[in-house]
């Protein structure tokens, strides 16, 4: 679905990604960890199409980004940036409908109005669907852009989509985070490729099917969530003490250790 | 809809007759409660003048039926040019205010604010006071237009360029290199007046407070493409105007062409404006006040906004322009001061009461 070579992006002279190769499929749900500032949401903007890559290739469906029209694209890939705010603000249904904009030409009035309410319930945000956008809290706002998200992925379609998710669990509580979580794994398995940046490892260790660990604007490794979130790997990278306990993935505290981290983590990527 | 006049509702302390009414413009059609109002306010502003015409008197001149040739060549060589000019002139400002609005995802920008009043402001004080002795024995009259119009989109033009960042429209630098060329500009007309004489200087400031005074048919003739044109094109940057409201990211995310919604809605509202004021001078507040209240009863979707907004600002112009005349008759005021003297407590009220629920 999603295909990476060596894709660089350079920022105001300044080299963010660098040698980025990656697939992802559909039916995957791929997630991103690292440290703030590691480069994950530039490489999400980067495979949304709104960052061009310096070299380097780009390609969803065997096509390179820059080929596909912006419209075309939109009915391909959805994102979800990490906090939107409304400069007039709108009913919650109002902007998941939004989401629909690209199929305007193409859907059906009922179409949309099935695809509204079942991203919204999937988002578990039907109840606010009548509330004005910005009396919401940040937890609510966020569900609401997941909404929009889902609305933009045309739940159902038969062609092979894209959803990109820029921490999308940043501001929920634990029971929702866990449930945006589910449901972005029931959709990969309807024909989605997921690709979500994600700063608690543990959700990404229970519910990634792969998991991308950036440092510096470089994969240092990817891998199957056991395999690539090993406590070496991560006591390099976050410099925390980690163990995995039946299927999950606990934080202990700072690793005692870990801390000069730059000379490490070159040995553990190897 | 209902939702968002119901949280309006709720959110607001304002009285409730006043809801109650505005609820039902809402719920039942607003654009023709609009369009009654600005009906209402044609032909009042038809009849009422130094010369007082009767409703009667003022369809039969309208439909060439009437006996009275002194009642037709008032309603169609003065009230009718200038009516017309007014609600041109209204449809623009306010029009030109909600695409501004939108594409700064700001309800507190005017139209004025990427430079082309202040430019226009600056090529008619330059007219006003060394027109003459540029060119003399042309009309200042129409020279004064066009000076106006160049100004503006000359300024326009230069604040758009500068924002342009490796190929794509800043919107905080467009803001920024707005003001920046609003002070030059003030600083130039400034200057002007400090070299004018006692006439020259009184032609300037009627004319930065805005007036309708000049308008007759050629005018209405020159500026009604200069207005409808842009205006019939808006209702196709209406989906993507709604799409800016997430942010310019996120509505090329959901693939509109953003680079090119932004030329086109500065395009457009450069040539409305740099042709309003060409005619009119600077009539303040429309272009703030009339999308926000158009906002608050149909909320921001641009394709009920567009329409209305353009309603709105053509009622709001034609009714201050009728009591700019009729309140100090037979001399009359700056149409400038009635819009915001209207426009401006009716605004403070709005922002006071509506404080909790708005978030700007």
């Amino acid at each position: 679905m999603m295909i990476l070579k060596d894709t660089a992006v350079i920022r105001r002279g300044r080299r963010v990604l660098q040698s980025i190769t990656t697939e992802v499929k559909v039916g995957e749900v791929a997630i991103l960890i690292g440290p703030n500032g590691a480069g994950k949401s530039t490489l999400l903007q980067t495979m949304g199409g709104d960052i061009l890559p310096a070299t380097g290739t780009v390609r969803l469906q065997e096509k390179s980004l820059a080929a596909w029209t912006a419209l075309d694209l939109a009915r391909h890939r959805s994102m979800m940036a990490q906090s939107t705010t409304l400069g007039f603000t709108l009913p919650v249904r109002d902007v998941v409908a939004l989401g629909r904009s690209p199929f305007h030409a193409i859907a059906t009035q009922t179409q949309n109005n099935h695809a509204i309410e079942e991203a919204m319930n999937l988002a578990a945000v039907s109840a606010l669907a009548s509330r004005s956008y910005n009396t919401l809290s940040g937890g609510e706002q966020q569900r609401v852009q997941f909404a929009r998200a889902l609305a933009q992925i045309d739940l159902g379609a038969n062609r092979p989509r894209l959803l990109l998710l820029d921490e999308p669990t940043a501001s929920l509580d634990p029971a929702h985070a866990h449930h945006v979580m589910k449901v972005v794994r029931n959709l990969a398995v309807q024909g989605i490729a997921v690709i979500a940046a994600i700063h608690d490892l543990a959700l990404a260790y229970r519910y990634a099917t792969k998991v991308i660990v950036l440092q510096r604007g470089q994969i240092l490794v990817q891998d199957t969530p056991v395999a690539a979130m090993t406590p070496a790997i991560l006591a390099a990278t976050f410099g925390i003490d980690t163990v995995h306990h039946e299927g999950n993935l606990v934080i202990r505290g700072l690793a005692v250790s870990g801390s000069d981290d730059k000379d490490n983590d070159k040995g553990l990527a190897a | 809809m209902d939702a968002r006049l119901r949280e309006i509702e709720t959110n607001s302390a304002l009285s409730g007759a006043k809801w109650i009414a505005l609820k039902h413009i809402g719920r039942s059609n607003p654009v023709a409660f609009v369009a009654m109002a600005l009906v209402l306010a044609v032909i009042a502003s038809l009849a009422i003048g130094p010369v007082s015409l009767s409703f009667e008197d003022v369809l039969k001149s309208l439909f060439h039926l009437g006996t009275d040739p002194r009642a037709e060549t008032v309603v169609w060589q003065l009230r009718l040019p200038r009516t017309l000019v007014g609600m041109i002139v209204g449809a623009g400002l306010a029009v030109s205010g909600a695409l501004m609005q939108g594409l700064f995802r700001n309800p507190m920008v005017d139209p004025g604010l990427i430079g082309i009043a202040p430019g226009a402001a600056m090529g008619a004080a330059a007219v006003i006071v060394f027109g003459n002795r540029i060119f003399p024995g042309l009309e200042v009259l129409y020279l004064l237009p066009l000076c106006a119009f160049m100004g503006g989109m000359i300024v326009a033009l230069m604040v758009y360029r500068a924002a342009v960042i490796e190929g794509r429209t800043s919107i905080i630098m467009l803001l920024l290199v707005g003001i920046a060329m609003t002070a030059i500009c003030s600083a130039a007309t400034g200057f002007f007046v400090h070299l004018s004489n006692e006439r020259q200087i009184r032609d300037i400031t009627f004319w930065t407070m805005g007036s309708l005074g000049g308008a007759r048919w050629e005018i209405v003739y020159v500026l009604t493409p200069c207005i409808l044109i842009p205006l019939l094109i808006t209702p196709w940057l209406a989906r993507g105007l709604d799409a800016l409201n997430l942010g310019e990211r996120e509505a090329a995310y959901l693939g509109f062409p953003i680079e090119k919604l932004k030329r086109w809605v500065c395009l457009l509202t450069a040539i409305m404006v740099g042709g309003c004021v060409a005619v009119s001078g600077v009539v303040g507040f429309i272009g703030l006040l009339v999308p926000h209240v158009i906002r608050l009863i149909v909320g921001p979707a641009y394709r009920r906004l567009i329409p209305l907004t353009a309603l709105g600002g053509a009622t709001l112009l034609v009714f201050a322009d009728m009591i700019a005349r009729w309140i100090v008759a037979p001399a009359e005021l700056p149409v400038g001061i009635i819009t915001s003297l209207i426009g401006g407590p009716f605004f403070l009220v709005l922002l006071i009461q509506m404080r909790r629920s708005l978030t700007l």
